[in-house]
């Protein structure tokens, strides 16, 4: 395992792996990576420095969770397979939700959300990203792999907290791309 | 009628209610493995333990009796007897003193704990620290990226007790050595993680061990609901919390008794007193905060826990070829298809899917060509 070095393309969205020496590259052009991205990442590394939520539990709201399942069935119709398109839809911003945690709840709300919960990790950050005003802040996508086996996961950090109470999950995936 | 198993070993019951003790070498005929159920062993493999309530015949006719467990039978049906105590009469002083007093018992015995950096073992640890034992720890360390938090743990631990002996992953990974498996009454998907034990036994073995503690059975403990409506929980049984098959196979053939800490009555007791009305608790937020003093800070404030599939998947990938060595040898005695290296060889493949079901269909097939392969193994039928 120690002798690959593993990236995720950023715009096809893949995983690969190399023997060359490219990794030091790699490293010294994310020597100055941005406040955002270190704290969080440090909390990846750490998970039990994670904070705890402190925001109010999101009330059911119908109509933001109406206006919410036609992005999210936009974002499916474009599918993981369009990488670049999906990092596109969700940088345009359409903020109806104050933070993340609030999106991501609204999305567990949607019909076959549950079921389909560890397929869906991509489009459910996507399009929590594109409706939270506290990501464009604060927030991180972060995309990794369960190395050497090349299983992906994409998961939001934000304030250094998951804010998806139902991810179990992510602290078993290296980061490997982050998206702000 | 009452039906018990006073011993530390597995045994067998008939269709006419005869115990029967033996020794799986002279019992297991060529014909008891040839005609074994593979479809009732994937059924029992749901469980964790091999109860006579919840189990499919493998041997026509028998049926397995836990360790130290009791059993009311009527109109064909067996039903577990629980201890008669009223579990609702401690108080705190009276919790504390039964802590005291086990604390006592093991502090006058040679023993070591297992560490994983897990919850429920540094509760152990912890608890009986903060009593003045000074215990052995003994656990296997894991150099992978998703163990990171348990390492950290593990290495503070370490730091607090007299010996810390860590294991290497690479040497007790599952399905590793599955050729020396020694014989067993049934099969048994504990089996497949042999070497886990034995490498732990050979180091008690070393440091003079004779008891090591185990977290295990804590999930059910600090996780049911409790309730009057619940019956779960009155339904704790010391037996129901550990698996024996390690105990019977591997320590307690070389003189070492590996208990489960939530299997000992007065723990059962202390945690159903502490947590009664509560409700499920699947990630233990109860016990992280009522035990906080006796748990590392990044146990008390963090619920998330590192999944071991990828050292599942390394033990196949590494073990693959003694894996369809020994079900070759297997399936020449019980022929049933599931267990030939071709049917075996497809499932491994699929294993990559990662999917529940398919990783217990795999154990369950592989535990029963282990258990007919350590019959073979071991000695020469005479028929």
């Amino acid at each position: 395992m120690d002798e690959w070095t593993y990236t995720i393309r950023p715009f096809q969205g893949s995983l690969v792996r190399y023997r060359d020496n490219s990794n030091k590259r790699f490293l010294k052009k994310n020597s100055s990576i941005p406040y955002r991205i270190h704290e969080n990442l440090l909390v990846c590394d750490k998970p039990f420095l994670a904070r705890k939520s402190e925001l109010s539990p999101w009330k059911k709201n119908l109509d933001e969770i109406s206006q919410l399942q036609s992005y999210y069935s936009t974002a499916l119709k474009i599918g993981i397979n369009h990488f670049a398109l999906l990092r596109f839809y969700s940088a345009l911003k359409v903020p109806i939700f104050e933070t993340t945690e609030q999106a991501l709840t609204a999305i567990s709300y949607l019909p076959n959300e549950k079921e389909n919960y560890i397929k869906t990790c991509l489009i459910r950050t996507i399009v929590a990203a594109k409706l939270s005003k506290s990501f464009s802040k604060n927030g991180v996508i972060f995309i990794g792999a369960s190395l050497p086996l090349g299983q992906m996961h994409a998961w939001i950090m934000e304030n250094q907290n998951n804010p998806d109470k139902f991810d179990r999950n992510w602290i078993n995936y290296h980061p490997l791309l982050a998206l702000y | 009628m009452i039906i018990s198993n006073p011993t530390r070993h597995t045994r067998l019951i008939d269709e006419n209610l005869q115990v029967i003790d033996c020794n799986p070498k002279d019992f297991l005929s060529f014909d008891l493995l040839r005609n074994a159920s593979l479809d009732n062993h994937i059924y029992n493999s749901r469980f964790m333990v091999q109860r006579p309530d919840k189990h499919k015949p493998v041997l026509d006719g028998l049926i397995p009796l836990p360790p130290r467990s009791r059993w009311y039978y009527s109109d064909g049906k067996f039903s577990p007897i629980r201890r008669s105590k009223n579990l609702t009469q401690l108080n705190n002083e009276k919790i504390k003193k039964n802590i005291q007093k086990l604390a006592n018992t093991l502090s006058n015995s040679n023993l070591a704990i297992e560490s994983s950096g897990g919850l429920d073992c540094s509760l152990v640890i912890g608890a009986l620290m903060s009593y003045q034992v000074d215990p052995v720890l003994v656990g296997v360390v894991s150099d992978r990226y998703e163990f990171r938090t348990e390492r950290i743990i593990q290495e503070n631990i370490g730091k607090t007790v007299s010996k810390w002996i860590p294991i290497q992953e690479d040497l007790t990974l599952p399905f590793s050595d599955l050729n020396y498996v020694p014989p067993h009454l049934l099969p048994n998907k504990s089996s497949l993680f042999y070497k886990y034990p034995l490498e732990t036994m050979r180091i008690c073995k070393k440091n003079n061990i004779k008891i090591i503690l185990n977290g295990m059975g804590f999930d059910t403990i600090l996780i049911d609901k409790i309730n009057e409506s619940n019956l779960i929980p009155t339904n704790w049984h010391p037996w129901s919390h550990e698996d024996s098959w390690f105990n019977e196979y591997v320590y307690r053939p070389n003189g070492i008794d590996y208990r489960s800490a939530s299997s000992v009555w007065r723990i059962i007791e202390i945690i159903y007193c502490l947590r009664e009305g509560l409700e499920e608790d699947p990630q233990k937020k109860w016990a992280r905060r009522y035990f906080s003093n006796w748990l590392p800070l990044e146990l008390s404030d963090f619920t998330y826990k590192a999944d071991g599939l990828r050292v599942f998947i390394s033990g196949i990938e590494s073990n693959e070829e003694s894996i369809l060595e020994l079900c070759r040898r297997s399936y020449s005695v019980n022929m049933d298809q599931r267990i030939s290296p071709n049917q075996i060889l497809t499932l491994i493949t699929r294993e990559s899917q990662f999917d529940d079901k398919n990783q217990l269909e795999l154990m369950s097939r592989i535990s029963f060509a282990v258990w007919i392969n350590s019959r073979l193994s071991n000695q020469t039928f005479s028929n």
